[in-house]
């Protein structure tokens, strides 16, 4: 079976744009079907996936995914004539008849959430594809596929949170021998992921985009100031629901902006912060008092379900799974006694659980934990040696023999205090750099936070970076068991205290760190980078961040990484085993080998 | 024990967060039922009086008010052991 799974509502912003004209640009993204991808399972185990914002090269885009698919068919050497079906990780059916209530909603439905509106979409851009072999996947049983079929486990609880899938917010399965059985579902109108993302948007950050940044700066405010006002807007029921009321209020008709709750927020909370103002105390404690209701509505609803079920295997999807924070309480909580997080658990995930649940359905699947997701497109010598000449004039080339050249020379310039940006191998699926797509540096530096906030990324200060370690050696820094995997830098743990000091690059404002762990099976080459960095400075471990600027998504050609680097402040750029500098660079080089 | 509208008339006030005049009170007139509190309504419905209609062959005019909802509840035989 070769099943094509997608995600994404290609016209869900446009139709927002054309229906409600002078919404303000960032109420647009209060929409469902953004960060839209395609992931390519064969005989049950993904081949090929990637998001499309890094072909499209705008942040979160949920245009059809042309040219996600393109890639997972060239690399597999497939037409789409190749493939069995198309799944979509949206389907809107059961609820066509509801959208007729009143005309715009009526519009809506057909332009946006249709079948019709997906078979265009398809044919728009794969005129011969049959329509009958495109079919539709609950969102949420998207997420929930995804998951589990990547858990390597035969029986879990499997967990769905996210802003809003159709017209849930939260769902519950139990999965067994196979199947997913959906025991609980909390709707949109109470969703926990809507609530953070709209205060988000009130702290004057991006809705759908920038909840990683209220996490980042939660630990920098009190959260008992504004405690007493989440525990009344959250509360907790006696089956594992929650009610958070204040997401029912209307006054704007279907233009859905929240209109009303934003307003209360602004009468009961804080006033509404503009992007461009200063961030006081009171943006930080609202963001503390925030994560604190997030971390404690996921206890809630993971630890109930985990209690009635009497299961110990947690696997979580959707987009609040992303808040890594709110993942390593959970975690700490023992509630479980093992949790997997799909690493691309947002909605470019749904394309990944689309496709493994129909292939699941069709008797084909392969339920094999997932390793580092390196699903993306790689690039041969010919790219790479033609984006190369393309900026010849700007740069300065060594090639290297071996691999283990390169990792030595990169180690000496980190180990200096050097910033570089660290290209090779396949591409990452989903939000995080985990070493093919990374930049990198010395944790131990005090001034490297500073340094590469400012001048390479190109964003706020507060925001912590994350590292990536051994995993021999994990257990040393931080605050976990020896051998303990965390290799996707989804979960917060604590730097051990007397490390704290040590690595001022990487520890957040609270003693945590977003680490990432890395072995010598799952991830290899970045393992061996990091055994030359353990050479060089006494320690296995670099700071990580992903290959792009703010804005910008993560680099995905070679000719991205070259001007994307040439745009910064990034000291060297490694393209598999060559070094490149900017022609004007007075740094000395090691002699070649 | 509550009439079939008394358990309707909670479910507005209580799970939808809605205030609703009367039983007679036009509910899409006056706003107060649209696409996302239809679907919850649903659900509500389907919980409490085990009541599943044909979701793609709804009679809007069924759900214009309380007592219409009720009626409806009533005469499908849904919740009659609830």
């Amino acid at each position: 079976m070769k099943i094509l799974g997608i995600s994404g509502l290609d016209q869900s912003l446009p139709f927002r744009r054309r229906q409600w004209p002078g919404l303000d640009e960032r109420e647009y993204r209060i929409a469902q079907g953004q960060d839209s991808a395609a992931a390519l399972v064969l005989d049950g185990q993904c081949a090929y996936a990637a998001a499309e914002e890094r072909f499209s090269r705008r942040k979160h885009s949920g245009e059809f995914p042309a040219g996600a698919i393109n890639f997972c068919l060239k690399e597999a050497g497939l037409s789409i004539d190749d493939i069995d079906e198309i799944a979509h990780g949206f389907d809107y059916s059961p609820y066509k008849s509801i959208f007729r209530l009143d005309p715009i909603s009526a519009c809506q439905y057909k332009i946006v959430y249709s079948r019709e509106a997906l078979v265009g979409a398809v044919q728009r851009h794969f005129p011969q594809f049959p329509s009958e072999r495109i079919t539709q996947v609950n969102h949420h049983l998207a997420h929930a596929a995804s998951a589990y079929y990547t858990s390597g486990w035969n029986e879990c609880l499997v967990i769905v949170l996210d802003g809003m899938g159709e017209v849930d917010s939260v769902s519950v399965y139990l999965a067994r021998d196979g199947h997913l059985e959906r025991i609980h579902r909390i709707p949109a109108t109470d969703s926990i992921g809507i609530l953070y993302s709209l205060i988000t948007l009130h702290l004057g950050f991006d809705f759908n985009a920038d909840e990683y940044k209220i996490m980042g700066l939660a630990p920098y405010g009190d959260p008992a100031r504004f405690r007493s006002f989440f525990n009344q807007v959250v509360t907790f029921g006696d089956n594992g629901s929650i009610r958070i009321p204040i997401l029912r209020m209307q006054s704007d008709g279907n233009e859905n902006t929240y209109h009303a709750t934003r307003e209360l927020l602004a009468g009961s909370l804080i006033k509404e912060r503009q992007p461009d103002e200063e961030i006081t105390d009171e943006h930080r404690d609202v963001a503390a008092a925030l994560q604190e209701v997030l971390e404690n509505t996921l206890l809630y609803v993971c630890g109930y379900f985990g209690s009635c079920t009497g299961m110990r295997k947690l696997a979580l999807a959707g987009g609040v799974a992303l808040n890594c924070t709110a993942n390593g309480k959970l975690l700490q909580s023992g509630h479980f006694d093992e949790i997997y997080i799909q690493p691309a658990a947002g909605d470019d995930g749904v394309a990944l659980g689309a496709a493994l649940h129909r292939s699941a359905m069709a008797g084909s699947i392969v339920n094999k934990r997932q390793k580092v997701p390196f699903l993306g497109p790689s690039y041969q010598n010919g790219n790479i040696a033609s984006a190369l000449r393309h900026h010849a004039n700007q740069i300065e080339v060594v090639p290297f023999s071996t691999f283990e050249e390169t990792c030595l020379e990169a180690a000496r310039f980190i180990q200096e205090g050097k910033v570089i940006a660290w290209y090779r191998g396949r591409m990452e699926f989903g939000p995080r750099a985990l070493g093919h797509r990374s930049i990198l540096a010395d944790p131990s530096r005090p001034e490297m936070r500073d340094r590469i906030n400012a001048m390479v990324k190109m964003r706020e200060a507060f925001r912590p970076f994350a590292p990536a370690v051994a995993i021999e050696e994990v257990h040393h820094w931080f605050d976990v068991p020896p051998g303990a995997e965390l290799p996707y830098m989804i979960t917060i743990v604590d730097v051990r205290e007397p490390y704290r000091a040590e690595l001022p690059a990487i520890t957040h404002v609270n003693g945590s760190a977003r680490v990432q762990t890395v072995s010598a099976t799952d991830n290899g080459d970045f393992h061996t980078l990091l055994e030359a960095v353990g050479r060089a400075t006494g320690r296995r471990m670099v700071l990580n961040t992903s290959f792009n600027v703010k804005g910008q998504p993560i680099v995905n050609t070679p000719n991205e990484a070259i001007e994307t680097y040439l745009r910064t402040g990034i000291d060297y750029l490694f393209i598999e085993n060559t070094l490149i500098r900017r022609k004007c660079s007075d740094a000395v080089l090691a002699p070649k080998s | 024990m509550s009439t079939c509208i008394e358990r309707i008339q909670n479910i507005f006030s209580q799970v939808l967060y809605r205030d609703v005049q009367s039983p007679q009170a036009d509910l899409f007139e006056t706003g107060l039922l649209d696409s996302m509190g239809l679907v919850e309504l649903l659900f509500n419905l389907e919980q409490q009086f085990g009541f599943q209609p044909d979701i793609n062959n709804l009679d809007f005019d069924q759900f214009r008010s309380i007592e219409s909802i009720a009626n409806l509840v009533e005469s499908s035989g849904a919740g009659q052991n609830s």
